[in-house]
């Protein structure tokens, strides 16, 4: 129960720390950053192999060049192509990917910084959502990455599983519930009957004040 | 029809959809209304139990499943019309503009599916205390799914040990609404 309680208030922590820092960039910001953060995972899990083709050109071009390729005689330089080594092998594909997506990650992190929006992107409750939305994507793609560095021999499967499917996203959003609803579960049986129900009044009654304080402009009604 | 959770199911979800809706502002005074009627009726349940047996012997000639749907739906009638009222005519409005999206849409949908477990959850209690008296008229599915007997024990009526909690949070958002 106690272990499970910690992995609550860590994942709530971890929620609600992007929950604000999208608040603080804003809607638009945590907009794009989310929309091209996700279509750019999509498609480099499902045409990854593009980018690697058009990289491995570029090695192959270096070794024409290399080989004279732009000398008066470049018949030599094409035989060099076909003996040229990729610079991406199947081994280093999914890190090849990977390091591409955090790449274009970062630079639209930077795009969409104060500096080049401005005051466009505004804070509010949309902010929130795209920030604790860009969490948990981040969350689905990285937190295998970081546990292979404690425990590599065990979770390599699990690690390379969880980038290629768009129910790995999910699959994250559930676990959070399930252990949302787990702690509260374990946490709501500590408490004697008489006290639940006190509890559950005065949760009910801050719930319905939290609600009517959220009316704004509000004038007595005539 | 089906089982008594997917029935009470199928009144929660509809009176979400009108708090969501009609909006918060609305539905807040819907709330008050419910919440005063849960009140009342669970003040007076014990004494109207009592006379159950008079009823039963005077009335009905002695028809134990008659008493209890003649009681089950005086309690529910009673509960349906107060819920009516709050719905209709002039109602307890609370004065203000909701929250802008998405926190509006969001409180409008929490308040509506709140004023739905009252609702249907009250009716549901009317019903397992009399032995639910509709399954003779083929309205509900018995016995119920071990879902339904977990949900049971959530139903509003068995949350509070006396019906005056109730009253609380009516007499904070009347409170409330008074101040403006």
């Amino acid at each position: 129960m106690s272990g499970q309680f910690e992995v609550l208030i860590t994942f709530l922590l971890y929620i609600a720390f992007f929950g604000w820092i999208g608040y603080l960039r804003g809607t638009l910001s945590e907009g794009i950053v989310f929309g091209v953060a996700l279509t750019a995972w999509l498609i480099l899990q499902e045409q990854g192999d593009i980018f690697v083709r058009v990289i491995n050109l570029g090695s192959k071009g270096i070794a024409f060049v290399q080989a004279g390729g732009l000398g008066e005689n470049p018949d030599e330089a094409f035989g060099a192509i076909s003996s040229a080594s990729p610079w991406v092998t199947a081994d280093t594909r999914g890190g090849f990917l990977f390091v591409l997506w955090a790449f274009l990650l970062f630079l639209t992190y930077i795009v969409t910084g104060p500096r080049f929006l401005g005051k466009k992107s505004r804070g509010d409750g949309w902010s929130v959502i795209l920030g604790v939305l860009n969490g948990l994507l981040y969350a689905t793609i990285l937190l295998p990455r970081l546990v292979l560095l404690l425990q590599p021999a065990e979770i390599t499967d699990a690690a390379d599983g969880a980038t290629s499917s768009i129910s790995s996203f999910f699959g994250i959003l559930g676990g959070g519930v399930d252990l949302l609803r787990g702690s509260l579960g374990g946490l709501w049986e500590i408490f004697e009957p008489s006290q639940q129900s006190l509890i559950l009044l005065i949760l009910l009654t801050l719930f319905l004040l939290l609600v009517a304080g959220s009316l704004r402009g509000g004038t007595r009604k005539a | 029809m089906g089982p008594v959770e997917v029935i009470f199911g199928v009144v929660v979800v509809f009176i979400t959809l009108i708090g969501f809706a009609r909006t918060y502002p609305k539905e807040l005074g819907t709330t008050i209304i419910i919440l005063a009627a849960i009140f009342v009726l669970s003040f007076v349940e014990e004494r109207v139990l009592n006379l159950s047996d008079t009823v039963q012997n005077t009335l009905l000639g002695g028809d134990a499943e008659a008493t209890n749907l003649l009681l089950s739906l005086v309690f529910e009638i009673l509960f349906i019309v107060a819920v009516f009222a709050s719905y209709a005519g002039i109602t307890l409005d609370f004065a203000g503009r909701p929250a802008p999206p998405p926190q509006g849409p969001l409180i409008s949908l929490a308040v509506g599916l709140l004023n739905g477990y009252l609702v249907a959850g009250t009716l549901w209690y009317y019903q397992q205390l009399f032995g639910y008296p509709l399954q003779s008229l083929g309205l509900i599915q018995l016995p119920l799914t071990a879902r339904g007997q977990a949900w049971v024990e959530l139903l509003p009526q068995n949350l509070f040990e006396s019906p005056v909690y109730w009253m609380i949070p009516v007499a904070v958002l009347l409170i409330w609404r008074v101040r403006g």
